[in-house]
């Protein structure tokens, strides 16, 4: 297992007088730092916008590490039974959800009212799934960080 | 109109399943995380995502996004496919091609030559190119100068067509 870190590289996206959207990514240099990154697709935007009819609405400053052996997937998995995991955060009524490709079957309740439906939390990869998840600097899109778990469901998810 | 970043920057795992078939599993990171902080994190965590998937990961993205909160309205007759391509050289020597989606028109010239005298198409070039612009090409190399510019329509996709485009 070698993760190689790639080019990052530097967007924008731009938007028509039709709701069609575009965008426009450039690379930048390796250690580019987030915040100078991010700097960097204000000041493409400040020089693109006179240039364009369109409107620029959004930056964005990607960083992509690329396996380069990877293992070779399961058999049986597929891609669309999706293992998704809800979290309570510190907020009423506001919560993280996450959702992993591939889940294991096994790893679904066989017996009981949540048969076929309730991933088995007491199976050991799970837990250490869990206690990873919320000792991790991970949050919700607004910034929230995970408490406890709430839900662990198998459902069918179309790519 | 406001430019914000983002609360959180978004960690992307990218899976494949035996069929070929791709997945995702996206999660959050606040925004002031350190880029290393995320990665390394990103990196200490996979273990425990590859335990319960039957999929393999082939990579993981991190993105940092700033947005605008109230946009003005693009230009009446704007379209994306219009585009400014815009060929410039490396220091290795190579060539490197960004595409500016509705170049204005004031910048093209007669034979769809786009002007790299016109003020707001040389600002863009010295962007890029001026020394310490953090630009390069895919392998890390600089940005020298400009190549060519020219004017190039691409064709629009079915997801840009007019939702109104029977005749009433």
């Amino acid at each position: 297992m070698a993760v190689t870190l790639l080019q990052p590289t530097v967007g924008i996206t731009l938007l028509d007088a039709t709701a069609s959207m575009a965008t426009m990514q450039l690379n930048a240099a390796q250690g580019t730092p987030a915040a100078a990154g991010l700097a960097a697709a204000g000041v493409l935007r400040s020089v693109v916008q006179p240039a364009t009819t369109c409107r620029v609405v959004a930056g964005r400053f990607t960083l992509t590490a690329s396996e380069q052996s990877p293992a070779a997937p399961a058999a049986g998995g597929r891609a669309w039974r999706a293992g998704v995991f809800i979290f309570t955060t510190a907020e009423p009524d506001q919560y993280v959800l996450i959702s992993i490709p591939g889940l294991r079957s096994d790893l679904v309740l066989t017996t009981g009212p949540g048969a076929g439906v309730e991933i088995d939390i007491t199976i050991t990869a799970v837990q250490d799934f869990i206690a990873a998840f919320i000792a991790g600097p991970w949050c919700s899109p607004f910034g929230l960080a995970p408490v406890a778990l709430l839900a662990a469901i198998y459902q069918v998810r179309p790519a | 109109m406001a430019w914000q970043e983002k609360p959180s920057a978004s960690l992307t795992y990218s899976l494949k399943d035996e069929t070929g078939s791709n997945g995702v599993f996206s999660l959050d990171v606040p925004a002031d995380t350190l880029a290393d902080v995320a990665l390394t994190a990103a990196g200490a965590f996979r273990p425990f995502v590859e335990a319960l998937t039957d999929c393999a990961v082939l990579s993981y993205t991190l993105s940092y996004s700033s947005f605008d909160d109230a946009p003005p309205a693009p230009a009446a007759g704007s379209r994306v496919e219009k585009k400014g391509t815009f060929v410039f050289r490396t220091a290795a020597g190579k060539t490197v091609t960004y595409q500016l989606p509705g170049i204005i028109q004031g910048a093209i010239l007669g034979s769809g030559r786009i002007d790299d005298d016109n003020l707001a198409v040389a600002s863009f070039v010295t962007a890029i190119t001026e020394a310490g612009a953090i630009f390069c090409d895919s392998n890390g190399v600089d940005l020298t100068s400009l190549k060519a510019a020219y004017e190039r329509y691409r064709s629009t996709s079915r997801r840009q067509l007019p939702t109104d485009r029977a005749p009433d």
